[in-house]
């Protein structure tokens, strides 16, 4: 078999098992091909961590459990034991996790992890009864600052929920000096949550300190973040306390209530509980039965959905990366874009993923720009290659420094995610740019640049669709025809359409064979006579 | 304007897909890339299989051999400063003559001897070659270009390229520098490209940017004239570089000197595909008719023949 055949039925092979193996997993095991009548389904993962404390050889962590909270559903739960004995409390409708273990030493990490889905029709009462008449703990030096932000509050507003709004915003925009003083003294103990819990008691009004992570597909190692339920009216209301996020209070995951400690350690110090939350698409079918059954389907385990929540987060990434790479082998090989390195447009689309592209582009072009006019001032002091890179590098830091600061103090917030950009991508662009211009000139600077541009937007359209983004995620064996089809544009070898201009001319004179453009025209007439 | 894909199949246009699929991964060896990519390995190659070359004077490989190389130049008039892994003519420093203790450049500038030490000094650290790496520093004698090519060049040096297609001529061209494409034979950065008639160097077409012309844009030369001396000798020197780097399918540059005759200049693994233009023929054709061939073990003489013959004009 001659090497293109191998190559062609190799490529047919791992498409035709790449698109069957999809087909499989859509109708046998019912994950849905398409987005309808899907449900999406959150993991929360919490990981414990400590070290051992080396005074005493036994260690204790608890962790305080999430309770069913209207609208939520809790669909699963699976603990990591790590040779810790594990139990499970529950108390005055608290649950509580028990990790314990006579020997522990070095970094400990324990795993909490839950599955859950909306489900509007769920109703379930956590909070605990008001207390009618709820006490602050100023001591008499702060009570009469308190009360001077509390009555300042209360005269500009209305009711009691206005009341907590105004409260909310006077804290966050220390609008009075007050407030200065007592955030200072309060913090050191407490947090802004409880000031406010404390300011509110002063007036009579019953609030509790609720922790809980937000429900934001993606995020990693985040820390628990408290919000205030405070009693209105026979009912407890939820406020959103941090202004800069804009979430909404719906996808607030309730973890604990009231004062007490999320997690607590015995036994080990430098203790830590952190969240990740990813969510994925299911069936509706498969989460029914799932929700009945309340037992973990065992076929997910040798797939991506088997990983910690940590790592599939980064897999979401990860496995877009395979068609961006189509991408660019098409644009190369078969339209004859020219980029500056082979890959390196995947990497800034990634880059884009990251800023969006409406900010990232502009923010891209400024840096790259600045950093090639540095360059070339660089090059005439005859600098070497390695020591100019690397002070491109520096430069690099500094613009973005620059531009992070201006944009911060113009309150353009988008100006901040030049941090997303990885240093090293526009590192090695200017470099590899500033080579281009040194060996090719500042014509193919500009062609290369802007091709680069051009297939890495190309990309970050095809990596930020969505029906690709569910595809590459939930059939990651997809990827095996993405491989194939790769093979076979490696074999392809045909024209560019780049060549079909470029060759224009050329085929022009084909048409009109006595090609008057030729040189030597009176001695080639002759020759074509003699023909 | 865009060419009908089946026209340029049918008249043997090689395009970039098929070059690198068909030719430059079946036929070139990736081993033997590092004899082309370094001037200083393929100058020894060639002095081995017999190829001419411009005299090599002296290597400069270590900062410390810089001070007893200038001593050197002290005796000499005329020479090229090269580094052996440069890429698209950087770091060639020419030398056309003496003025006291100064020496000239080919745009009659004067530099000193600590210009030179600091040119050379750079060149080792790499300051001219690709990537940045580390480099030697080659001292040849110069070429002394044959006068009847004055015209047909602005400042830099008209060179030919022959591509050798399993060791037989297929295609030539002559390369002219010009204003735009700043002295370098470089064709995609603006140099005319003479498509030469390979069985007798006389000039066919002329193309600059991909379109066609008939005059040098600077000098106003006409091309019709042009008509290559030795080019048999051209050919035999362009077809024994396939001995030489073992590489199925690649470019030759070749330069020619008044007294030497025509010499290798360097070897390119990856020739454009340009030449097609300048010649306004397809590749394809004469490849084929060389991979059908079923005794291709010849000598140099008879490879250059059967070029010859087998795509005279007449």
């Amino acid at each position: 078999m001659s090497s293109r055949a191998q190559v062609y039925f190799i490529a047919f092979a791992l498409i035709l098992m790449g698109i069957g193996m999809t087909l499989y997993k859509s109708y046998e095991m019912g994950f849905p091909l398409v987005k309808g009548e899907t449900q999406e389904v959150w993991t929360v993962e919490a990981l414990v961590t400590f070290k051992a404390d080396t005074s005493q050889p036994e260690a204790q962590a608890k962790l305080t459990l999430p309770s069913k909270q209207s609208g939520i559903v809790i669909l699963d739960e699976q603990y990591t034991t790590n040779g810790y004995g594990l139990t499970t409390t529950e108390e005055n409708n608290i649950r509580q996790a028990v990790w314990s273990k006579r020997d522990v030493s070095g970094q400990q990490r324990l795993y909490y992890k839950m599955q859950l889905t909306y489900d509007p029709q769920q109703q379930s009462e956590l909070m605990p009864a008001p207390n009618p008449a709820p006490v602050s703990d100023f001591d008499k030096d702060r009570t009469v600052a308190a009360q001077a932000i509390i009555e300042m509050a209360f005269q500009q507003s209305s009711d009691t929920e206005s009341l907590v709004n105004r409260l909310i915003q006077i804290i966050e925009t220390k609008d009075l000096p007050e407030v200065g003083y007592l955030l200072n003294d309060e913090l050191k103990t407490g947090s802004k949550t409880k000031l406010i819990k404390n300011l509110l008691a002063l007036k009579g009004i019953d609030s509790t300190i609720v922790r809980g992570v937000y429900l934001e597909d993606g995020h990693r190692r985040l820390l628990p973040s408290e919000i205030l339920s405070v009693y209105i009216e026979n009912e407890w209301k939820l406020f959103n306390f941090s202004s800069d996020r804009e979430t909404n209070i719906k996808n607030f995951l309730i973890w604990q209530i009231g004062g007490k400690s999320l997690l607590d350690v015995v036994g080990g110090v430098d203790s830590e509980v952190r969240f990740s939350i990813i969510s994925n698409i299911m069936s509706s079918r498969r989460v029914a039965v799932w929700n009945e059954l309340h037992t973990e389907s065992d076929d997910s385990d040798f797939t991506i959905l088997g990983l910690p929540t940590e790592q599939q987060s980064i897999f979401k990434l990860i496995l877009l990366i395979p068609l961006g790479a189509l991408v660019v082998v098409f644009l190369r090989v078969l339209i004859g874009i020219k980029t500056s390195g082979t890959f390196m447009p995947v990497l800034i689309a990634l880059a884009f993923i990251e800023t969006t592209l409406t900010t990232g582009l502009p923010v891209f072009l400024t840096i790259v720009f600045v950093g090639l006019l540095i360059r070339s001032y660089l090059s005439n002091i005859n600098l070497l290659l390695v020591a100019r890179v690397a002070a491109i590098v520096v430069i690099v830091v500094g613009l973005m420094g620059v531009i992070s600061i201006t944009s911060h103090k113009l309150g353009i917030q988008q100006g901040l995610t030049v941090t997303f950009f990885p240093m090293i991508i526009l590192a090695w662009t200017i470099e590899r740019m500033s080579i281009i211009w040194e060996e090719e000139g500042p014509k193919d600077v500009l062609v290369q640049g802007s091709g680069s541009l051009i297939v890495a937007i190309a990309c970050y359209f095809v990596m930020t669709s969505s029906t690709l983004k569910y595809l590459a995620f939930n059939f990651p064996e997809l990827h095996l025809a993405t491989l194939g089809f790769i093979l076979i544009l490696g074999q392809y070898n045909g024209y560019r359409l780049s060549e079909l201009f470029r060759f224009a001319q050329v085929s022009k004179s084909e048409q009109d064979w006595h090609m008057p453009a030729r040189l030597n025209a009176s001695e080639s007439v002759s020759d074509k006579g003699g023909n | 304007m865009l060419a009908n894909p089946f026209t340029l199949r049918r008249m043997g246009i090689l395009g970039m897909n098929q070059r690198n699929v068909d030719f430059i991964a079946r036929y070139n060896d990736r081993r033997f890339y590092p004899l082309v990519d370094d001037k200083l390995k393929t100058k020894k190659a060639a002095l081995k299989a017999g190829i001419s070359v411009p005299h090599l004077i002296g290597v400069v490989s270590h900062q410390f051999e810089i001070k007893s190389a200038l001593a050197k130049f002290q005796k000499l008039d005329k020479f090229v400063i090269k580094p052996a892994q440069g890429s698209g003519g950087k770091g060639i420093l020419v030398i056309v003559g003496r003025e006291g203790d100064h020496f000239l450049k080919p745009s009659g500038d004067k530099i000193s001897l600590m210009d030179i030490q600091r040119h050379i000094s750079n060149t080792l650290s790499g300051l001219y070659s690709l990537g940045g790496r580390n480099d030697v520093a080659m001292v040849e004698d110069l070429v002394n270009f044959d006068p009847r090519f004055n015209d047909y060049s602005y400042q830099g040096v008209p060179d030919i390229r022959v591509i050798i297609f399993k060791g037989f001529p297929v295609m030539a061209m002559m390369r002219c520098s010009t204003k735009d494409s700043d002295g370098k034979a470089n064709l995609h950065q603006g140099a005319v490209g003479v498509g030469l008639d390979i069985s007798t160097g006389k000039s066919l077409f002329a193309v600059q940017n991909d379109t066609l012309v008939e005059r040098h844009p600077d000098t106003q030369k006409p091309f019709n004239e042009l008509h290559i001396p030795h080019w048999d000798v051209i050919l035999k020197l362009s077809a024994a570089c396939y001995e030489m780097t073992h590489l199925g399918y690649l470019g030759a540059d070749i330069v020619l000197d008044n007294e030497l005759g025509p010499l290798i200049l360097e070897v390119n693994a990856r020739p454009g595909l340009a030449i097609q233009i300048a010649n306004q023929i397809g590749l394809a054709h004469r490849l084929h008719a060389i991979e059908a061939l079923e005794h291709s073990e010849l000598s140099v003489d008879e490879r250059v023949e059967w070029s010859i013959n087998q795509w005279s004009q007449k």
